[in-house]
């Protein structure tokens, strides 16, 4: 069981200080990521939803390790990275790449795509001749759905999703075993979203790949996802397969967002059930005692205005953090 | 009965490097008294410019509006100019407004209540403590909590969903018959945008007041909207009931969008189906259909005629396409 999981995250925490003053003197942490675990297959694809302020992106950025984390582990292929020193983590970067959400934002406007794609090759050392660079860049070019003559174009000739292809075939440069994808497809059109999730799909099952896929669309995550991880004010509430998620969610939260997110049909319109959560996700600095989600939750007790709910598990592959899930709704 | 706002025939040009660009070619469209109007396509397909053609708000050069009547309870609004008294009674009046980002929209330097009481006093001709006795209530009304307090907070000290909240209490201030909203809640967090909608929706229901939403988000306008109009490449590709739309779409476009996206009660492993290729570029537009190149119903035979106007299939349903439809054409379908 253990030898396919390619990462596992544990009670990862990642606080930022809020400092005041000239001296900087630490008044306070924000605390984006408290505590939150997962496990991640080869092969697979997890889910990571929430909203804006949630945390999913510090977690992304924590298992790329562009941050060190306060605490907790990352282990990825049996090696804890959560607190290795930058030199001897170098080595690994090469297997953990990264595609963003704004195609125009994350390519440099004056470099040629073929440079863009071409350079992890460099960096990672995974050419040994220049004849080879260029064969392996075109090669990536016709991985992700490009036209490999159009290398010596910079970034503004392409569309919106040809540039997101471009950043799809620099991730694959260095040969990674685990893409993070921070919100892939939100910035781009609709009839073009299709394209990039297809392509995705793709590539994972073609050079099995194993995907990190954060996303604030639920129905997009649910359809790429194996399993799906909702995140609340840096903790996961839920974690499940994409098909309990849809049919058996547990936690108020997940099923104030699915029941957000309208289905494109008028008739299943009018039948569905409609949550609308009361005010705003409260701020990070200053999280609620108990359940942080309590104050807009129609199911709060006492309880969970005092206890912190832990992450327990429910099903063979479904786990909540809810005081109020009883363990009756067992299937 | 007249409509309550009826566009007929609407065109309106940008020049960009001494050519024309025809970001809206003549579309037509209306809405009724109470009713939620759905306008729905991609980035760059002319809907938000239609919007501000409506309300004369498009920079004069480079757009110009060419051609076409914008009647709103029978009065042709081109006939006034954009400066003019009426115009400017209309807008922010009559027919209310709210834009996608609203940080821009506000005015980082005034309270909330001032951009409020502003309206109010221009348009009302309220004096000021009774106007700000209003704006407190449509605040209220909008669910902002502490609302005497809140109006005189700065727009950088609400939140997203409280600031487009501020933006809906503004478009109502002044108990406007239509009320456009463009892309309203796009910026916002996903349970947000619910928030807003629901409140949108229940404005429209006890003022009366007609909803255009225009969005690139068919769950939006399959949730809350009665009729819907298909906006590609600056034309209207196909308008009928939110019934016709979804149950029974006829436009290759239409088809092509709602294949493409992920529902959430779909079987899992249907693979999305793409539009294959890109939007047309405005300014290199085909004399034929410009969906063509795109389609996959598409037939040689389209590449000969020209754009293909708007025409019935059954009942409110229309489709600009001239692909057979069940081998008949223009002949109700059955289904």
């Amino acid at each position: 069981m253990q030898n396919d999981t390619l990462i596992e995250v544990k009670s990862l925490k990642m606080y930022f200080p809020v400092t005041r003053g000239i001296l900087r003197k630490k008044i306070a942490d924000v605390k984006a990521v408290d505590g939150v675990s997962f496990r991640i297959k080869k092969g697979e694809t997890l889910g990571l939803v929430g909203e804006s302020g949630c945390g999913k992106t510090t977690v992304a950025r924590c298992v790329l390790r562009l941050y060190r984390p306060t605490a907790g582990q990352i282990i990825f292929e049996g090696r804890d990275i959560a607190q290795m020193p930058r030199r001897r983590i170098r080595p690994h970067r090469h297997k953990i790449q990264l595609i963003f959400q704004d195609p125009n934002g994350s390519l440099d406007p004056r470099q040629s795509a073929g440079s863009i794609v071409g350079e992890p090759l460099r960096i990672h050392h995974r050419v040994s001749s220049n004849t080879e660079y260029h064969q392996r860049v075109s090669e990536l070019f016709r991985t992700v759905g490009l036209n490999p003559t159009m290398k010596d174009r910079v970034p503004h000739e392409f569309s919106g999703g040809q540039r997101q292809r471009i950043g799809i075939a620099r991730a694959l440069a260095s040969n990674p075993s685990l893409i993070v994808c921070d919100e892939p497809i939100s910035a781009l059109d609709v009839s073009i979203q299709a394209q990039i999730i297809n392509l995705l799909e793709e590539l994972q099952h073609k050079l099995g790949l194993t995907y990190l896929f954060i996303a604030h669309d639920l129905s997009v995550v649910r359809h790429i996802s194996d399993r799906v991880a909702v995140m609340y004010l840096g903790r996961i509430v839920e974690i499940t397969d994409w098909k309990s998620l849809y049919e058996n969610p547990l936690h108020p939260y997940t099923r104030a967002l699915l029941s957000a997110i309208p289905i494109p049909d008028p008739l299943v319109e009018e039948t569905r059930e409609r949550i609308v959560l009361e005010g705003d996700v409260p701020s990070p600095v200053n999280p609620p005692a108990g359940c942080s989600f309590h104050p807009r939750c129609r199911l709060a007790t006492e309880e969970c205005r005092r206890v912190v709910p832990p992450l327990r598990r429910v099903a063979a592959h479904h786990e909540v953090a809810c005081m109020r899930v009883e363990m009756t709704q067992n299937h | 009965m007249p409509h309550l706002l009826e566009v007929k025939n609407l065109r309106t040009q940008f020049k960009i490097d001494s050519t024309n660009v025809q970001a809206v070619d003549g579309i037509s469209y209306y809405i009724d008294e109470g009713e939620i109007v759905g306008l729905v396509g991609e980035s760059g397909c002319g809907k938000s410019v239609s919007q501000l053609s409506v309300l004369q708000l498009i920079a004069i050069p480079p757009g110009k509006i060419v051609g076409g009547e914008v009647l709103f309870e029978g009065v042709d609004l081109l006939e006034f100019k954009a400066d003019s008294e009426q115009m400017r009674a209309i807008r922010g009046g009559k027919i209310g407004m709210i834009f996608q980002e609203p940080m821009t929209s506000l005015n980082p330097v005034l309270t909330i209540g001032q951009q409020i009481i502003e309206s109010l006093v221009l348009h009302l001709k309220m004096d000021r403590t009774r106007a700000r006795e209003r704006a407190i209530d449509l605040i209220k009304l909008m669910g902002i909590p502490d609302a005497s307090q809140r109006i005189d907070n700065y727009p950088h000290q609400f939140s997203g969903g409280m600031r487009q909240r501020a933006m809906i209490a503004m478009a109502l201030s002044c108990e406007p018959g239509l009320l456009i909203a463009d892309e309203p809640t796009t910026a916002l967090d996903v349970t947000t945008q619910a928030q807003l909608l629901e409140i949108l929706r229940n404005m429209v229901k006890s003022f009366n007041i007609s909803l255009l939403i225009v969005t690139h988000n068919l769950g939006v306008v399959a949730r809350y909207a009665q009729r819907i109009y298909v906006m590609y490449a600056g034309r209207i590709v196909e308008s009928g009931t939110a019934k016709d739309i979804f149950s029974n779409p006829c436009h290759p476009y239409t088809v092509g969008l709602l294949k493409s996206v992920p529902r959430l009660d779909e079987p899992k492993g249907r693979k999305l189906v793409p539009i294959a290729g890109l939007p047309p570029m405005l300014s290199n537009m085909p004399t034929y259909c410009a969906f063509w190149p795109r389609c996959g119903n598409r037939r040689d035979a389209c590449k000969e005629r020209p754009r293909p106007e708007l025409r019935r299939i059954n009942g409110q349903h229309f489709i600009a396409c001239d692909r057979d439809i069940g081998g008949k054409e223009s002949v109700p379908i059955a289904e």
